[in-house]
């Protein structure tokens, strides 16, 4: 067991080690995308920028809390799409009957597929969330409780991803529609839910689950407690079960269109 | 002009068959418009205008201004340079027609029937947040339809533009994220007269005021002296970026490189 994760986890490692070098291969669009992506970024500082100068609190977010959800947010994208890519390209496969070159690998078609892209504009949302971070919060005990909730943020964030776009093993063409629960997470997660009415927080804590992955962190930086914590921890990895759970019990139903392309 | 006028109903008719794809635009369109409904009604509660928007004018600009976001073509970001980047530009540039004008012209039928579809439900969206447009003025609306057609040509063309950098450059994508955040923060997000005095009078330059900031204010506040600034801004907008446009395309052409094959 302790062997069979060790070996995954030096094949994902691997994966994204080729992945970052192919990409640095050209130097110029490499730097080009991660300082357009972080400059991109600096536009949501503006925007809440304006917004706090209009209203000084939004239901007990100070501009810092507000701060903290954007870094968080960027921060998970960030290693999301720069680590695992290929999450989006999952229900375009099973649509396409195109996963069969991972299901010829010894490794798990799962890590296989998430780790086949690289997107390297991430890396500007990952630096983008980190100094942004600094910026308002310099306590390095928050930066460990920053650190934790990231790497949790993002295995939800990750595992929602491979669940919505799982479901077109159930529903044929449904990539159209993950693309909707996929956006409605980015754009949820960059406001606090204090002004959304209680159906919409219900649904951030449910169907969308924005709520444990970006409002319960900020919970946390505001008043700790180790109950929260745990309620973070718990529901990250139930729901990165639920994914390679409901992913592995998908493929059962693939069906192959016969483009089998083997990549050695 | 014919074979542009065959350009644009081929483009008009694939467009058409996509139909799914536009259904969830539609839904991407609504839960943008409702997040900023709440974070607005938030931000207004006990105020009566900001920055001389009520919260029925705000929601109508934003309304309005996230339709031109949303209902604008891809073509013009993304043809250009994966056309550059492959060398299959090449092959379009041997056909009896402007490369430019091609573009163009995909880019304006693709946005009709996107906004045929949006601006019905936009209004439908519009009536659902906030009721009617108090101010609106339906004398003035051939200024305003003349406005918006302007601000969709003048972006197509930046688009354009901003793309044929790839003949330069290995990647031109990073700049249109650039170009449409300025769309977005300063044109979409809170109109330019919500912003500090200094900065209103330089974005008053930038493409954001004739973009989306103009015609969407006209519409939602229409004033005589405004359209009058607003369309000639837009009138020499549209030809400083065409002469631009073309200067750029001709260099570039010159530092095409394409292996046969």
């Amino acid at each position: 067991m302790l062997t069979e994760v060790r070996s995954n986890l030096r094949y994902i490692l691997l994966s994204i080690k080729y992945n970052v070098q192919r990409e640095m291969l050209n130097r110029a669009s490499f730097l080009m995308n991660v300082l357009l992506m972080m400059l991109n970024n600096c536009s949501i500082v503006v925007q809440w920028l304006v917004f706090f100068s209009l209203k000084p609190d939004f239901g007990g977010y100070t501009f810092e809390d507000q701060m903290l959800a954007v870094a968080l947010c960027t921060v998970t994208y960030g290693m999301v799409y720069l680590f695992f890519a290929g999450v989006d390209n999952i229900a375009k496969y099973i649509e396409q009957g195109a996963l069969d070159k991972y299901l010829t690998k010894p490794k798990s078609p799962l890590i296989g597929v998430l780790t086949s892209k690289t997107q390297i504009s991430a890396l500007g949302d990952l630096l983008f969330g980190i100094i942004i971070f600094f910026i308002y919060y310099h306590n390095p005990v928050q930066f460990l409780l920053f650190l934790i909730c990231s790497f949790f943020s993002f295995l939800i964030m990750l595992s929602f991803f491979i669940i919505v776009n799982s479901i077109t093993f159930w529903f044929i063409r449904f990539s159209d529609t993950k693309q909707t629960f996929t956006d409605s997470y980015i754009s949820f997660s960059l406001y606090p839910y204090t002004v959304f009415g209680n159906f919409v927080t219900i649904l951030m804590h449910t169907i969308i689950p924005v709520g444990f992955a970006i409002y319960l962190p900020v919970t946390l930086f505001q008043d700790f407690s180790i109950t929260k914590l745990l309620i973070l921890i718990g529901f990250a990895v139930f729901n990165m079960i639920l994914a390679v759970f409901l992913f592995n019990r998908g493929l059962k139903r693939y069906t192959s269109s016969s483009m089998a392309v083997v990549n050695v | 002009m014919r074979k542009y006028l065959y350009i644009f109903k081929y483009t008009f008719i694939n467009e058409l068959s996509y139909f799914s794809k536009v259904v969830f635009r539609v839904i991407s369109y609504f839960l943008h418009i409702f997040v900023f409904y709440c974070v607005w009604d938030y931000v207004y509660d006990g105020t009566n205008k900001i920055g001389g928007f009520t919260i029925n004018q705000m929601m109508w600009y934003l309304i309005i201004a996230e339709l031109f976001m949303m209902g604008v073509s891809r073509v013009a970001r993304e043809r250009p340079i994966e056309e550059i980047k492959s060398g299959s530009i090449a092959y379009i540039m041997t056909k009896p027609y402007s490369y430019i004008g091609y573009i163009f012209t995909t880019y304006l039928a693709e946005g009709l029937i996107r906004l045929m579809i949006m601006i019905p439900i936009s209004i439908i969206f519009g009536f659902i947040f906030v009721g009617p447009l108090e101010t609106f003025q339906i004398k003035y609306s051939l200024i305003m339809i003349i406005s918006f057609i302007l601000a969709y040509s003048i972006n197509g063309l930046i688009q354009i533009l901003i793309s044929l950098f790839a003949f330069f450059m290995e990647d031109a994508g990073p700049l249109h994220w650039l170009y449409n955040k300025l769309l977005l923060i300063f044109g979409v997000f809170f109109p330019i007269d919500m912003m500090p005095g200094v900065l209103q009078s330089i974005l008053k330059y930038t493409p954001a005021y004739v973009i989306t900031y103009g015609p969407t204010k006209l519409i939602v506040n229409f004033n005589l002296v405004d359209a009058t600034y607003i369309l000639m801004a837009q009138v020499i907008y549209l030809a400083i970026v065409l002469v631009l446009v073309n200067l750029v395309y001709r260099r570039g052409v010159k530092k095409l490189n394409v292996n046969g094959g």
